[in-house]
This record gives structure tokens, C-alpha cells and sequence, in this order.
């Protein structure tokens, strides 16, 4: 295959102190793909997601991006470079007000303030437009949630990274998130996803990986895995 | 009676404003960075006694002496930041007695450079004195209180405005999310802290049109200012302005009515029991 | 050290400073400097207790010693009541006064800086009441009665060498009960309360009440030690007693010395008294102010570049001494 890889991740060990959490993972996701990844509580998916964007440092391994090697790098100038990192939790700034949440998204692209980008996201997120001058702690959490990936999209990034964004969320919230997710990738972004809510993560992946004690221990097509017996088991008919 | 406890309230309520922009530096630092500057009051001395040598080698007005010592201030600010507060992020501990290191030699430097005795200046160009009924106040305090309420606004709009002062707010909200949006957060620390310790210059400038400086000046604005920190708690700058003021006004009553030596004895009491009942503050965010 | 190698290290740091008026030839001026370390050292120790075991940064050592100097002063004015009574009704008031005080701090959970501050800013407020308080204070200095013919009823005595002994008893029974508490079951909720307080309430450990207890043990041994305090100044002013400078260099000296280990903080206070008396000998009329610079310098440089505290170099040398037989202990400032 000849087209390039957006982000490489290879054989990355990394974890907090001494604990290690991620043992040799490796994975990809392509240029304008969705990549998710899936895995239960503690299987070191936010670990993942965390060296990716520079809060931790790998204890080796390497990490691409755009071809160019970003492990070790801090988080503001992995940034810069346009992965964008929707936190677990959502992490939206509680006593900023909404439209100031979509600032700092754009700290990096302050054209994107006003040029088309902000009335684009305020399109995909009408309810934000609504509340724009409210301190973001009174948002709901589906709202919260809209707010945190609006925010991670305000610099125009190649790479949107997702952790968790089903967490805490009505079922009928995340199927609307779910669509936002979709209709992003739509626009050309790429997407890296975490989620324990295997099911609806594995429909819309392109590729997936199945992480497990911080290993990636499964890998294929979205809906392939959405197939396999042991995902099922193990997965989904619990659920 | 009833004279004397309104007069007792307007110049409280003048000194309260006034308060307000001695304890600015103190607040952006512990807004942004959730740390208290223990040597803010050896700062503020600093900068009255800093005013009192430009003004008696230069012969400028005291109103624009804050203007070389402002910059100073700043870069003295980043370097303790990139010098020492940065290598113990994370250990309050050391950075408190850190801090406490700084103001000794600050102490120092001031008994060194100006000796023990009261350094006091000429009249700035504001002279002259108010009168309502029979309560007198100097025009100079009543021009500290406007420059302290215009210099607040200042500072409120540019945290709220700008991307750099947004960008103090976020980090102090969430310091990792803040890393994420591609804020340099080290920077931004180094600025708040620079900033800072600049505004304390202001305050001080036009504290020396009506007030000497020497050497235990510290003792008053540092206990003064993290009262006020402590009541307003961790928010916006428009917290510290009713802080300032209960301050001011309560300092003044007692004075009053109780005695003068007494002075100190509010703001103290105030402090720890708002430190007790209402730890983030009377007029905070969080 | 282990606990077993206490004892035997202990009799000849004991025998050492026991020795240092002999030492310096019963000069009377190195005795009284040899005093004010000791002094240092005490209040620090106890200090060590709820600012390096238990991690609570207190910063009002001399709100509790300041209560000792007056119960204990006052009682030798008005009733001619021995000191080394008084020492002891000042310890249970200082105690008392602090478990109040701190009993209403931490059932309204004030911790970290802010309880520095209310620490500090008690001191201040004390002052303030006992200038202000003719009664008991007042803003001119009570000097307490002097007796040649019984100087140890009135604890006066014409010579430093009683006081250095004095405060040396206090130096062993503080560091006695900092090394007992450091090995017992208090001692480990302790730590682990000054390590991470939610991890240790997670654990089961009762947070406020631990601090409380920290807190008396402290306030005890430093109300007792404000009554000799007294003696030794020979008067009670609240400038003195209630001292907010005393009470941060204290803290700073445990601080620098390391937090946690018992002998930190005597460590730190002996290097840096002594350096900081003999600056003030050497330039204090030459150079006015300049040791609190030179002391301030100090306390950066140790901070920036030992930040595990002046106990670690202590232990490296026991260690390089041990060729590698010394095991770690203490707990470590984390950096």
C-alpha cells in the first residue's frame, strides 16, 4: 500500500512513572480514515491517546505524524502540528464561556475566529450558538460533550483524537454524537477513536483495534470484528 | 454619631479601592498558577522604594515612576519563574519556602540600599484636599482609587479579551487541557508571573504621593493582599473589588471606634475567618 | 539509620553537643550562640512533627510559643509561680489553644496554603491582642523577677551554660518523641497523610483527627519550651514572643532540612543559625541587614539544588561510610 500512513505508532511502551501501562503497541490510521479503538476499562486506551499527544513520553518506541517523528515532543507543539486530543472527561475550561471554549480551540488558528470556520461548527452544533456567552460548567453533558470535540475541531486539525465520547451519555445523546463523529470524517478529517461503547465505535471504523492488559491483541475492519465470536463474547453480548 | 460612622465609610470605601490595586499582582499570580506569592508584600515595598529613587534622581512625578520600573519588574517576574518556580512545579512546599527565600533577600536589599528610616516624597503634581462635610481626604488618595479601579478594568479586559489572557484563565482552569488547545503553558505561567509582579509597581508609584516607605511596609500589603486574595477567591478581578472594599471599610471602623494601633486586627480576623467558613472565597468561581 | 542503630548513634550525638561548652573553652558568647541553635533546633523538631511527618505546613510556631512565654512569664510576675511550673500550665494552654483553633480548621477542611496563611496570620492577630491586652501585655516589656539567691526556682541564671543544658533536655525529649512517632502506628498515618491526603482517607485513615493530634503534640512541646523561651530572653514582649519572622524561619529550616526525617530539621537549624549569627557578628555593624540576604540565598540555593533537603548529604556521607551498608529511610521530598 502505497498511500501514507497519517500517524504511525510503533512498538510504543509507555505508561505514569513506573507503571507501565502500554506494552509494544503499535497501530495506524490513515490519511481521511476513522480508526477505532476499543477495549475494556484500564486496557490503557486513554494511555494511548495520552503519549500520542505529548502528555506522556513514551519509555520508547516511536510515534509519527505526517512522517515526522513527534515522540518526546511537549503536547502544545505536538499541537501545533494538527492532532487535536478531545480529552476523557471532555476537559472543557468550566469557567470560560462557551464561545471563549471555541477561542482557545482556535489559540493556534486565531483566522479561524473569523473566518467560516466557527459559523461551520456552530452549524454542526446549533445548540452551542444558543449558549454561546454561557460559562460551559452550565452545559449539560451531551452539550459538554458537543462543546469538547467543537472545540478540538476550532484549529482546522488533520487528526481528531476521541477518547471516550459516549462516556456518561444518555443513549439517545450518543447516537447523535455518534452522527457529529461521522458527519466530521465526512469533511475530511481523520478520526482516532476510544471507546468502550464497542458496538456503535465498531459500525463506523474503518479499521479497528481491540486493545487488551495494554496490548493490541485484534485488528481489522470495523464491521469484520463486529462479526468475530470473540468480540461478541466478550464485548458485546455482555453489554 | 452617625457623621462619624460615614465618614468612617467613605475613606474605608477610598482605601478598599485602593487595596484592590495592591492586591492585583497577588491575584493574577494565584488565578493563573494556584500559587501564592509569599514576598508580594516585599515586592510591593520594593516598588515603593524603587518609586522613591527614580523620583528623587530623576525629578519625575511620582504618577509616571511606575514606567521604568514596570519593565524591570516584569523581567524579574519571568526569571524567578524560568529560575526557580518552574524547576518545583508540582512541590508547593518548596516553592513556598522558595518564595520566602526571595523575600529575605528583598528585606535585605531594601534595609542595605535605603537604611531604616521612613523614605517619603514631595507632592506629586495631585495635592490639595477634598472636603465632604467634615471629612477631609487628599486628592492624592482619591486619584490612587481612580487610577486602582481604571487599572482593575485594564487588567480585567485583557484577561477576558485577549488570547494570551484567556489563555492564563484556561490554564488555570485545567492546566492539561490547556497544553491540548497548543497553549504553552510554561510560558503562560512565566508571563502571569512577570505580570505579575509588574502590577505591583503601579500600586506603589501612587501609594508614595500621600505615604512613606520603610522597611516593615511589607508586613501591612502582604497580609493585606492575601486577605483580600482570600476573600475574593479564585475568580475574576471583579471578586477583588468588594473584597478590597470590606477590607478598607472594616479597617476603618475599627480604627475609628476602637483604636488605631488596632488597625491590623480586622483584616487578620477577617482573613482567617473567611480561610475557615469560606475557603474558595466569598466572591470566587469554583 | 535503623531503628536498632538509633540508640548507639544517638548516645554519641548526645555526648557530642553535651561536650560543646567544653569544646569552646566555657566562652560564654560561643554558649549563648550554642543556645540559639539549640532553640532553633527544638521548635523546629516539634515543628517537624506537623510539618514534616504530617505535611501540614504550619507557620505559627510562635503563636504556641508566644502563649507559653506569657502563661508561664506572667505566672512568675503575678504569683511568683516557679517557671518550671509554669512551662507545663503553658504547654496545656498553647496545646489547648491550638487544638481549638485547629479542630475548627479542619472540620472546615483548610489546607495547604491556605492553612499556612491562617497559621501566620494567627500569630499576627496574637500580637496585635496582647499589645493591645494591658492585663497581660501591653506594648512595654515585663520583665520577669530575678533571684540571685535562687536562680533555678526562677529560672535566672548568670551564666548561658544552664540554658544551653536546659534546651538540650528539651532538644533530646523532642527528638525522642518525633523518633518514637516516626516508627509508630500514628506516625505511619502520619506520613501517609502528608504524602497524599486523599490516598490516605481512602485508606481509613482519620485525616482530621491525625492532624489534630500532630497538632497537640507540637503545640505541647512548644508551650512548654515558650515558658524557658521567657526566661532565656529574661522578658515577654509580644514582638518577641509572637514573632511571624521567628515563626517562618522556622518552617523554612524544616523545609530545607527535609521533611520527615527526624533529624532534618536540627541539621538545617545548625548549619544555617550558626551561619546566619555569624553574619550577623561579622557584617551586622559593618553592612546593616545583609544576613537575611545571605540567609535568604542559602535557603534558594538548597531548594534548587538539593531539594531532597540538607538531610540527604548527611546520609550519602553515613552511606559512603557504610560502603553501601546504610539503607534508605526518611521519606523523600518529592521533587
Amino acid at each position: 500500500m502505497v498511500k501514507m500512513d497519517l500517524l504511525k505508532v510503533v512498538r510504543v511502551t509507555s505508561g505514569y512513572g513506573t507503571l507501565t501501562v502500554l506494552n509494544q503497541v503499535s497501530c495506524e490510521v490513515a490519511d481521511k480514515s476513522l480508526v477505532a479503538i476499543v477495549g475494556s476499562n484500564g486496557a490503557g486506551k486513554t494511555t494511548l491517546l495520552n503519549t500520542i499527544s505529548g502528555i506522556l513520553h513514551p519509555y520508547s518506541g516511536k510515534i509519527y505524524f505526517k512522517g515526522k517523528e513527534i515522540n518526546g515532543m511537549p503536547p502544545h507543539e505536538i499541537a501545533r502540528l494538527g492532532i487535536s486530543h478531545v480529552p476523557e472527561g471532555r476537559r472543557i475550561f468550566p469557567n470560560l464561556s462557551v464561545l471563549e471554549n471555541l477561542k482557545m480551540g482556535a489559540y493556534l488558528a486565531r483566522e479561524n475566529m473569523k473566518n467560516g470556520m466557527l459559523k461551520k461548527v456552530f452549524e454542526m452544533f446549533p445548540i452551542l450558538k444558543e449558549r454561546k456567552n454561557q460559562p460551559a460548567r452550565t452545559l449539560s453533558g451531551g452539550e459538554a460533550q458537543m462543546l469538547a470535540i467543537a472545540r478540538g475541531l476550532m484549529r482546522g486539525p488533520s487528526l481528531l483524537m476521541l477518547d471516550e465520547p459516549s462516556l456518561g451519555l444518555a443513549p439517545k445523546v450518543v447516537a447523535s454524537v455518534y452522527e457529529t463523529i461521522e458527519a466530521i470524517k465526512k469533511n475530511g478529517v481523520s478520526i482516532l477513536l476510544v471507546e468502550q461503547n464497542v458496538r456503535y465505535a465498531l459500525e463506523i471504523a474503518d479499521k479497528a483495534y481491540v486493545l487488551e492488559n495494554g496490548k493490541i491483541v485484534m485488528q481489522g475492519r470495523g464491521r469484520d470484528l463486529l462479526k468475530n465470536k470473540n468480540i461478541k463474547k466478550h464485548y458485546l453480548s455482555l453489554k | 454619631m452617625l457623621d462619624v460612622v460615614a465618614q468612617s465609610v467613605i475613606s474605608g470605601l477610598i482605601n478598599g479601592l485602593i487595596y484592590a490595586m495592591v492586591a492585583l499582582g497577588l491575584s493574577v499570580i494565584y488565578g493563573v498558577m494556584d500559587l501564592i506569592n509569599f514576598a508580594h508584600g516585599e515586592f510591593v515595598m520594593l516598588a515603593m522604594y524603587f518609586t522613591f529613587w527614580i523620583v528623587s534622581f530623576s525629578g519625575l512625578d511620582q504618577t509616571v515612576a511606575f514606567l521604568p520600573a514596570l519593565p524591570i519588574f516584569f523581567l524579574v517576574g519571568v526569571l524567578i519563574y524560568y529560575g526557580m518556580l518552574n524547576r518545583t512545579m508540582g512541590t508547593p512546599l518548596s516553592q513556598i519556602a522558595l518564595m520566602l527565600g526571595v523575600a529575605m533577600v528583598i528585606r535585605s536589599f531594601v534595609q542595605i540600599a535605603g537604611g531604616t528610616a521612613p523614605k517619603g516624597l514631595p507632592p506629586s503634581f495631585i495635592f490639595g484636599v477634598l472636603n465632604i462635610g467634615s471629612l477631609a481626604i487628599s486628592y492624592s488618595r482619591v486619584a490612587t482609587a481612580v487610577v486602582s479601579l481604571v487599572l482593575l478594568i485594564i487588567v480585567h479586559l485583557f484577561l477576558t479579551k485577549t488570547y494570551t489572557g484567556l489563555s492564563m484563565l484556561a490554564a488555570s482552569d485545567d492546566r492539561t487541557a490547556a497544553y491540548l488547545m497548543g497553549i504553552n503553558v510554561k510560558r503562560i505561567y512565566a508571563l502571569a508571573f512577570g505580570l505579575g509582579l509588574a502590577l505591583v509597581t503601579i500600586p506603589a508609584a501612587f501609594l508614595m504621593t500621600y505615604q512613606h516607605a520603610d522597611p516593615s511596609s511589607y508586613l501591612r500589603f502582604g497580609l493585606l493582599s492575601w486577605c483580600i486574595v482570600a476573600l475574593a477567591g479564585l475568580g475574576r478581578i471583579s471578586g477583588i473589588i468588594p473584597a478590597a472594599i470590606i477590607v478598607g471599610i472594616a479597617e476603618s471602623l475599627v480604627v475609628t471606634f476602637v483604636a488605631p494601633e488596632a488597625h491590623s486586627l480586622p483584616i487578620y480576623l477577617l482573613f482567617i475567618l473567611v480561610i475557615w467558613l469560606k475557603p474558595k472565597g466569598l466572591f470566587g468561581r469554583k | 539509620m535503623k531503628p536498632r542503630q538509633f540508640v548507639p548513634a544517638f548516645i554519641v550525638f548526645v555526648l557530642i553537643i553535651a561536650l560543646i561548652p567544653v569544646f569552646v573553652g566555657f566562652n560564654e558568647y560561643f554558649i549563648l550562640l550554642a543556645t540559639v541553635v539549640l532553640i532553633y533546633g527544638v521548635i523546629t523538631t516539634a515543628w517537624n512533627v506537623m510539618g514534616g511527618i504530617a505535611g501540614q505546613l504550619d507557620l505559627g510556631a510562635t503563636a504556641y510559643l508566644g502563649i507559653g512565654a506569657y502563661v508561664a512569664g506572667n505566672m512568675l510576675i503575678w504569683w511568683n509561680i516557679t517557671p518550671w511550673i509554669g512551662m507545663f500550665v503553658g504547654a496545656i494552654i498553647a496545646a489547648g489553644f491550638a487544638s481549638a483553633i485547629g479542630y475548627v480548621m479542619f472540620r472546615y477542611g483548610v489546607k495547604e496554603i491556605w492553612y499556612a496563611l491562617s497559621t501566620l496570620g494567627l500569630v499576627e492577630v496574637l500580637r496585635v491582642i496582647f499589645m493591645l491586652w494591658k492585663e497581660v501585655g501591653g506594648p512595654l516589656e515585663k520583665y520577669l523577677p530575678r533571684s540571685k539567691t535562687d536562680p533555678f526556682y526562677y529560672m535566672s541564671f548568670g551564666s548561658y551554660i544552664p540554658y544551653f543544658y536546659i534546651a538540650l533536655i528539651f532538644l533530646l525529649i523532642t527528638f525522642l518523641v518525633n523518633y518514637r512517632l516516626r516508627y509508630s502506628k500514628i506516625g505511619y498515618s502520619m506520613l501517609a497523610l502528608g504524602s497524599n491526603e486523599d490516598a490516605a482517607e481512602s485508606l481509613g485513615i482519620d485525616t482530621r483527627r491525625t492532624k489534630l493530634k500532630g497538632l497537640f503534640i507540637y503545640s505541647f512541646i512548644v508551650g512548654a519550651f515558650g515558658g524557658f523561651y521567657a526566661c532565656f530572653c529574661s522578658f515577654i514582649h509580644p514582638n518577641t514572643d509572637f514573632n511571624m519572622n521567628f515563626a517562618l524561619e522556622i518552617a523554612v529550616l524544616g523545609i530545607v532540612g527535609g521533611l520527615g526525617t527526624y533529624y532534618g530539621p536540627l541539621l538545617a537549624a545548625s548549619i544555617l543559625v550558626s551561619l546566619k549569627e555569624y553574619l550577623r557578628a561579622v557584617f551586622g555593624t559593618i553592612v546593616l541587614g545583609i544576613y537575611p540576604a545571605i540567609f535568604g540565598l542559602a535557603i534558594i540555593l538548597i531548594i534548587l539544588f538539593k531539594p531532597e533537603g540538607l538531610s540527604s548529604i548527611l546520609k550519602n556521607v553515613y552511606i559512603k561510610l557504610r560502603k553501601g551498608g546504610g539503607t534508605k529511610h526518611g521519606r523523600q521530598q518529592h521533587s
